[in-house]
């Protein structure tokens, strides 16, 4: 009986900690998605229309017309407590032909979906001071003085509603460096 | 025969878990050390150029993360502690401005340059930290600046 019990609970124990191993495989390559996608409009960003906590519009270059409008987009990333998901938003400059994607993505198929909720989500700024870096975290957010931008987030896998395999959870905080605004144009009066 | 079966099998599945959390382990912090090393040059790029001089003047800087994560012991030299998220991320962590071998100056232009006049020169950022099963592992970055490059562009 003890022995059977130990056995019982070590599979358990390996099944859940098997389970872990995969969710964070998942978020790893989710995490990595996220921040790649986000460097890649950084990196090609014209102008920062509005920088919030929790939510970043940028007009960007896009040579691609499988990423959005050419030759500029406008790119916005809005994070939706409610629904615990990261989502990007790409359209024309006046907010026409937008198509929103969901950055954080449940896995699973029909019969079994696993939840991959975004549990918070932060950018910080960076802005210069006198030639010092300083961060404009908390306090207010003037877009035109923003040189750098960083994120941070935690992603988790699971959901505890459900019982089996998808009761398990595993968490994932994930942070990111700097990341310039390599393309600003040059300030016109307007 | 049974019990026997069992451990074996149990035990190459538990070296399974053990191996595979490691991976995952290093991929991931990987991924933070070079996050920082890049969060530190761009540190650096909204920096004054005199500032950036200083660091490359041939002293080894050394900043440790604390187990928490939550404070780092070189801020002088070291912006980590402006990102709080990415510091948490990196516990143990140690950061270091490595100076260069002494026949490859980290002044690089113009020749024999000094810390009042060099125009052109690199960093190279070393980060090292204990993997999952006690290994230490390193990973290494190299930045050059010139005194009227990109940076000067950030200061606007």
């Amino acid at each position: 009986m003890v022995v059977m019990a130990a056995v019982f609970s070590t599979y358990l124990y390996l099944g859940r900690n098997l389970t872990r191993l995969s969710f964070r495989n998942v978020m790893e390559g989710q995490s990595r998605n996220i921040l790649r996608t986000l460097t890649i409009d950084i990196q090609n960003t014209k102008s920062l229309i509005s920088a919030t906590n929790t939510g970043l519009a940028l007009t960007v270059d896009n040579q691609n017309p499988l990423n959005g409008p050419v030759p500029t987009m406008k790119v916005v990333y809005a994070y939706d407590g409610s629904t615990n998901k990261l989502i990007r938003r790409t359209s024309q400059l006046d907010d026409s032909g937008p198509v929103t994607a969901t950055l954080n993505h449940d896995i699973g198929d029909n019969n079994v979906q696993v939840p991959v909720a975004m549990l918070n989500f932060n950018f910080l700024y960076y802005i210069t001071t006198g030639g010092s870096p300083v961060s404009q975290f908390n306090s207010t957010i003037v877009p035109i003085s923003i040189k750098q931008v960083a994120i941070s987030f935690t992603l988790q896998a699971g959901d505890p509603a459900i019982q089996g395999q998808q009761g398990t959870l595993s968490s994932y905080p994930v942070a990111s460096g700097r990341m310039p605004l390599l393309n600003r144009q040059f300030l016109d009066g307007s | 025969m049974a019990a026997t079966v069992l451990v074996v099998s149990f035990t190459a599945v538990i070296q399974a878990v053990v191996m595979g959390a490691d991976m995952i382990d290093t991929a991931r912090k990987q991924q933070i050390a070079q996050q920082i090393i890049e969060a530190e040059i761009g540190g650096l790029r909204l920096g004054a150029w005199s500032t950036i001089a200083r660091l490359a003047d041939g002293t080894a800087y050394s900043a440790t993360v604390d187990a928490t994560g939550e404070s780092i012991t070189d801020t002088t030299h070291f912006n980590l502690g402006s990102n709080p998220d990415l510091m948490r991320q990196a516990k143990g962590f140690i950061c270091q401005i490595v100076p260069p071998a002494p026949a490859t100056p980290s002044y690089l232009r113009p020749a024999s340059a000094d810390f009042n006049t060099v125009t052109f020169l690199s960093i190279t950022y070393k980060v090292s930290w204990p993997g999952n099963l006690g290994r230490i592992h390193t990973r290494t970055g190299v930045a050059y600046f010139g005194q009227n490059g990109l940076h000067l562009s950030y200061q606007k």
